[in-house]
């Protein structure tokens, strides 16, 4: 199950990099926020103009709160198909984690408590979803800033059994993953060594920064040269179909830009997408 | 009685009418073939500062020169605008943001620039490129595209000396007068419009605009990742919303207006059509859907429109 299959190094479009992300040669996958997509109708012109140039498009959901006790809404999970559809995407994406509850939105994506019961809501979520949906759907874990107090599981534990009782890919984030160990002492290397690494669809990588002592996933950063080598570390157990740089601001020059993709390429063994002879 | 200058009635109308109508006709065709220029514009053939120029004359120009310096980090404002040159010209620099990082580093305030001496002579140089290149209109040939109407004004003189002759000759004038008003309202429209761009230019600012549309800042672009450049054409583009949008404290500070495309150039809607009308720019003023903020400093249907 590997929908993104020799698609290399790609990019999270956002439209205020719409011109920088047009003009990347070798480009061959993006993804894009799956809410930023319209309800109905074709997706933005820019958009359309890399879906013709034969990049893949994957949504990305941020808001269907799969996490949540309640069941996800019917009309969120239409909408993800929906856009999934209007760009023939070749899977799409959710985070495990809920962003509300009885009704009240978070505004952020919230970690669950890593229990048995938290296991079942999220199984159930999913089955509902992917009933919904004509193609896979990869799930991510999202970097947890604190521990709930009654966690049964361990993090590998958590995903691995959402994973397979939901038979979901993994969309893995390597800044989380380093993020979290950081952040609570632990090798990270000890996550990937029994995380279901076979299960990737493809791998977010991001910058991030410390501040107060503590590391934090910003994607308004630079990638630290830590994270680049914990991809690499991840490769060589089990190299991902795909890898892909997420940036939400802060924008760098292009050459900046440019030179982290490089980067990926570098970390991955897979072709620079910056330059023609990438393709 | 005798007829009105020894011609009958309907004769005179008959021919005043056949006169309109040639001199009608060949005015349009040769106003469009004046105001038609080049069968082809390639869009990446204008440098920024040019398309600032075409869109919006020598102001927007300097505009663009000021935002490719100021994101270029070579030049700043102080909170009393006063700009100050704080690095060299950078590459990629074209004369005029030489000329204007020049009388920049010589105390000129943003409001005078364009009466310094290389200033002045930069943007001249860009003027006449763009009319080399067939893209602007110069006097020539605007004194040219007056001869149709001026004819057509005559032809209106004529009837209303008849319409004066014959009413002194107790003879009716009805008709005459309903015929000769018009030819009178379209050779006055045409004699005082003075289409500043080719059609060729509004078509090439019009692609350059669905080329780069990426770059309004309604998208709000990345600037430091376009770089100065890119944002310089933006400016040139969409207007100097962009420069509020990537540095609203030296746009304030440099005393530039906030202006978005609604002011400048032929327009452009999400349909991808041109509303520029057939004589070299159409007073139409459909606002932009999607994209441009109608209404701030502008707004649609104000401020002039294309064509002018």
């Amino acid at each position: 199950m590997t929908p993104l299959a020799g698609r290399g190094v790609g990019i999270g479009w956002r439209p205020e990099l719409s011109g920088f992300v047009a003009e990347l040669p070798g480009l061959r996958f993006v993804e894009v926020i799956a809410e930023s997509l319209p309800h109905s109708g074709e997706p933005p012109e820019a958009l359309a103009r890399l879906l013709a140039a034969g990049v893949a498009v994957v949504p990305h959901g941020v808001k269907l709160s799969l996490g949540g006790a309640e069941p996800v809404d019917p009309h969120r999970v239409e909408h993800l198909a929906q856009a999934a559809r209007a760009v023939n995407a070749p899977l799409v994406s959710e985070h495990i984690a809920y962003v509300r509850a009885g009704g009240v939105e978070a505004g952020h994506l919230l970690p669950l408590p890593r229990s048995r019961e938290a296991v079942d809501a999220v199984v159930a979520n999913v089955v509902r979803a992917t009933a919904e949906l004509d193609v896979p759907l990869a799930l991510e874990p999202i970097a947890a800033l604190f521990e709930w107090p009654d966690d049964e599981l361990t993090e590998a534990e958590f995903l691995t059994e959402i994973l397979e009782r939901t038979d979901a890919a993994l969309l893995l984030d390597i800044a989380n993953v380093y993020a979290n160990a950081r952040n609570r002492g632990e090798d990270p290397m000890d996550l990937l060594d029994r995380l279901p690494l076979e299960r990737m669809a493809y791998v977010h990588v991001a910058g991030g920064r410390i501040h107060e002592g503590r590391y934090h996933d910003t994607h308004t950063d630079p990638v630290p040269g830590e994270v680049l080598e914990l991809l690499g570390e991840l490769c060589a157990r089990q190299r991902p179909p795909a890898v892909l740089l997420e940036r939400d601001g802060h924008y760098p020059p292009a050459a900046a830009l440019r030179a982290e993709l490089d980067a990926l390429s570098a970390a991955t063994g897979y072709p620079v997408i910056t330059a023609a002879a990438g393709r | 009685m005798a007829d009105t200058w020894g011609i009958p009635g309907p004769t005179f109308l008959m021919l005043f009418a056949v006169a309109a109508a040639v001199v009608l006709v060949g005015t349009l065709i040769h106003r469009s073939r004046l105001f038609s220029g080049p069968a082809q514009v390639r869009v990446d053939q204008l440098s920024p500062q040019h398309t600032a120029y075409l869109n919006g004359g020598a102001t927007l120009a300097v505009y663009s020169s000021l935002t490719f310096l100021r994101q270029a980090h070579v030049i700043e404002a102080d909170q009393q605008g006063r700009l100050t040159r704080t690095g060299g010209l950078p590459a990629g620099g074209t004369p005029l943001d030489a000329a204007v990082l020049h009388a920049v580093g010589n105390g000129t305030r943003q409001s005078e620039l364009r009466q310094d001496r290389s200033v002045a002579e930069a943007l001249n140089t860009l003027d006449a490129d763009l009319r080399r290149a067939g893209l602007t209109l110069d006097s020539g040939v605007l004194a040219r595209a007056r001869r149709g109407p001026l004819l057509l004004l005559a032809l209106f003189a004529v009837a209303v000396a008849r319409v004066v002759a014959g009413l002194g000759n107790d003879k009716p004038v009805l008709f005459l007068v309903l015929l000769a008003i018009p030819v009178g309202l379209v050779g006055l429209v045409m004699f005082l419009r003075k289409p500043r761009r080719t059609r060729a230019a509004d078509r090439a600012l019009l692609a350059a605009k669905r080329q780069f549309n990426h770059l309004r800042p309604s998208s709000h672009p990345a600037w430091n990742t376009y770089g100065p450049t890119q944002t310089a054409l933006a400016v040139g583009l969409f207007g100097t919303a962009v420069l509020w949008s990537a540095d609203p404290a030296f746009a304030d500070g440099s005393d530039i207006p906030n202006l978005d495309e609604s002011v400048y150039g032929p327009r452009w809607n999400n349909s991808g059509s041109s509303t520029t009308g057939g004589d070299g720019g159409s007073t139409s003023s459909s606002c932009s859907s999607g994209g441009s903020s109608c209404g701030g400093g502008g707004g649609c249907g104000g401020g002039g429109g294309c064509g002018g």
